[in-house]
């Protein structure tokens, strides 16, 4: 079977820009449906899948993913009329009468959730697709399948964690001969995912986008100053519930639309509320050292809980709180598990995937083998990388290598140098990493290559760390793991060794953790070729690897944005395959 | 009517123990007052489940069995008296 799986709830922000018209900007993001994007899986293997950002340039997009289908479709050479089936990973069906409460859900409902809905979108955008190919997938349901689908394993323990789906916020499955044994689930009102993003909204950030910067600015923070006020408002009890009351305080259809009760109480009772354009105090990162110190609590205590209970030793996650690589090093580190899959798409772009597998399964499609590093986008051709490079004749100069290892050649010299480099080939990533397809590269141990990158080429948070890329055979050199530890999706904190952080100040942080990315021959060829003609020229087999974007900007898909980011920044040199690109204004 | 009165007391206990919800009486309409939302009615129905042992389908929920404490305690009795749904 050909199915097409989808996510996201196009139609969700604007409802909300069209009844809740006067908000603060960043408020429009408490909402539904976020980071959509497509999967196509044929016969139980995953071809093609992407995130429609990457197509509409709109950073976590949630419209119709339109632009990700038709790349699918493009990749696998077939038709919308050749798709046996579409399925989105929402199924609100259940619900249609709690939402005919109030006559504005009822309507967002109508509009937004339904069957109706979506094919109405479907007839808009996939000219005589027909209803009856058209399957809803419930949310965590969907974020389960991507996980357990790809996990390799026949049994194990499987955790859903985000904000919410339709009405939950943690969804505990035991995965076993090949099905997805739902044993718990917890009410989106006890959400750990949701207090995270409204931290890091009070805090001056976005809610759904910024979590990982709390996280990044928690290092940083005295994590016993708030332990309190967390411990209190975040309730472990000892069946594996998590209550947290405070998300209960608003009663009114508009404080429960924007959390505004339980924002007040943050401003009373936490800390003030900082704007985006307000300094970043000591209190800030103590706070975010306290909810992150929290979150890792919480984590412990609800997989700890079912492992027990179920006696396995196993874990698999998806869901966007499992993007927490901080929580997921420490849960690791507890010794609950002797191993943790998180399938590195965990957002919502991956219930797209999720959904397509789980519906490929139904239909006892799937071969549960462990997740590829995720190149599931598009590549670009010599041809059109050329006729990219043709554009932009006058401001470059072009070098042409006859073969992968004199590019790596040329590119070590560089990154050895101290230069940044731009590295663009094959399939694009699917989910938020860049893995070495579409990244920027440079040396790990200068000194000032932090602040170069972020000035040069982010703009972005001071405080944030670059994560570093190291081959499977040193990663035991320089990072406290066991020899040969895989750790390929960059989704995992573990410790530099404390003999090498002073030497690896780009990409050590604070408290001398690193979100590492392990590259194998056997995972990550090219790339791996890249790290070891690095390590003869510098030592270490070792990059510092971050996503090839400006700030506030999806990570490039096409080399034309490739070219284009590269020369609205101050990096200096563009690998697209083997050719080299160099700016001529430097 | 012994029943649904015992019952009552427990879905006030359950309304504020459980779903944090303080409601005035027992009378009080928990859909005009907007306290009974999407979200509290999926959990006041899993609680309802866990608490007193009854299956409640969604798909013949009737919202009117949830306008007031007193209602739902005896939609809650005339479900557990029915018995348990398979």
């Amino acid at each position: 079977m050909k199915i097409l799986g989808i996510s996201g709830l196009d139609g969700s922000v604007p409802f909300k820009q069209k009844h809740w018209p006067g908000l603060d900007e960043r408020e429009y993001r408490i909402s539904q449906g976020h980071d959509s994007a497509a999967a196509l899986v044929i016969d139980g293997e995953v071809i093609a899948a992407a995130a429609e950002e990457r197509f509409n340039r709109r950073k976590h997009s949630g419209a119709f993913p339109i632009g990700a289908i038709n790349y699918c479709l493009a990749e696998a050479g077939v038709t919308i009329d050749e798709i046996d089936e579409l399925a989105h990973g929402f199924d609100y069906s259940p619900y249609q009468k709690f939402y005919s409460l109030d006559p504005i859900s009822a309507q967002f409902y109508r509009e937004v959730l339904s069957k109706e809905a979506l094919l109405a979108l479907a007839r808009r955008d996939l000219h005589g697709f027909s209803a009856e190919r058209a399957h809803r997938v419930n949310h965590h349901l969907a974020h389960a399948a991507s996980a357990y689908f790809t996990s390799g394993w026949d049994e194990c323990l499987v955790v859903v964690i985000d904000g919410m789906g339709e009405a939950h916020c943690v969804t505990v499955f035991h995965g076993h001969d090949g099905k997805l044994e739902r044993i718990h689930q917890l009410p989106a009102q006890d959400s750990i995912g949701i207090l995270y993003s409204l931290v890091t909204l009070h805090l001056g950030f976005d809610f759904n986008a910024d979590e990982y910067k709390i996280m990044g600015l928690a290092p940083y923070g005295d994590a016993e100053r708030f332990r309190s006020f967390f411990n209190e408002t975040v309730e472990l009890r000892a069946d594996g519930k998590i209550r947290i009351p405070i998300l209960r305080l608003n009663q009114t259809r508009d404080e429960r639309e924007n959390h505004l009760r339980t924002r007040r109480h943050l401003a009373e009772h936490l800390v003030k509320e900082r704007r985006p354009e307000e300094e970043v105090t000591d209190t800030h990162r103590d706070v975010a050292a306290s909810l992150q110190a929290c979150l890792d609590r919480t984590m412990e205590h609800l997989c700890g809980h079912f492992a027990h209970k179920l006696g396995l030793r196993r874990l698999a996650m998806a869901g966007g709180v499992a993007l927490n690589c901080t929580a997921n090093g420490k849960l690791l580190r507890s010794g609950i598990f002797d191993d943790i899959y998180i399938q590195p798409a965990a957002g919502d772009d991956g219930a797209a995937l999720g959904a397509a597998l789980y519906r490929a399964a139904q239909a006892g499609e799937v071969v549960n083998r462990r997740s590829p590093v995720p190149f599931y986008g598009p590549a670009y051709s010599m041809a059109e990388i050329d006729n990219a490079l043709e554009q932009f004749a006058d401001r470059v100069e072009i070098m042409r290598f006859g073969s992968l290892e004199d590019t790596c050649v040329e590119a070590a010299r560089l990154i050895a140098a101290g230069r940044v480099i731009a590295w663009y080939r094959g399939r694009m990533e699917f989910g938020p990493r860049a893995l070495g397809h579409r990244s920027i590269l440079a040396d790990p141990g200068h000194p000032k290559m932090r602040d170069r990158i972020n000035a040069m080429v982010k703009m972005r948070e001071a405080f944030r760390p670059f994560a570093p890329a190291v081959t499977l055979e040193e990663v035991h050199r320089w990072f406290e793991v066991e020899p040969r530890t895989e750790l390929p999706y960059m989704i995992m904190i573990v410790n530099v060794r404390e003999e090498h952080r002073a030497s690896l100040p780009a990409i050590t942080h604070v408290d001398g953790s690193a979100r590492v990315q392990t590259v194998s021959t056997a995972d990550n060829a090219e790339f791996h070729t890249l790290l070891r003609e690095v390590g003869k020229v510098t030592g270490r087999e070792m990059v510092l690897n971050t996503s090839f974007n400006v700030k506030g900007q999806p990570i490039v898909n096409t080399p034309r944005e490739a070219l284009e980011t590269f020369l609205g920044t101050g990096i200096e040199y563009l690998f697209l395959e083997n050719t080299l690109a160099r700016r001529l204004d430097r | 009517m012994t029943d649904t009165l015992a019952l009552q007391q427990q879905v006030v206990a359950l309304f504020a123990e459980k779903l944090n919800l303080d409601v005035a009486s027992a009378e009080t309409d928990l859909i005009e007052t907007g306290l009974l939302d999407s979200l509290a009615l999926v959990e006041l129905l899993a609680q309802l489940e866990e608490s007193f042992d009854v299956s409640i389908s969604t798909d013949d929920l009737e919202l009117e069995n949830f306008r007031s404490i007193t209602s739902i305690a005896t939609f809650v009795v005339q479900r557990a008296a029915v018995g348990i749904e398979v």
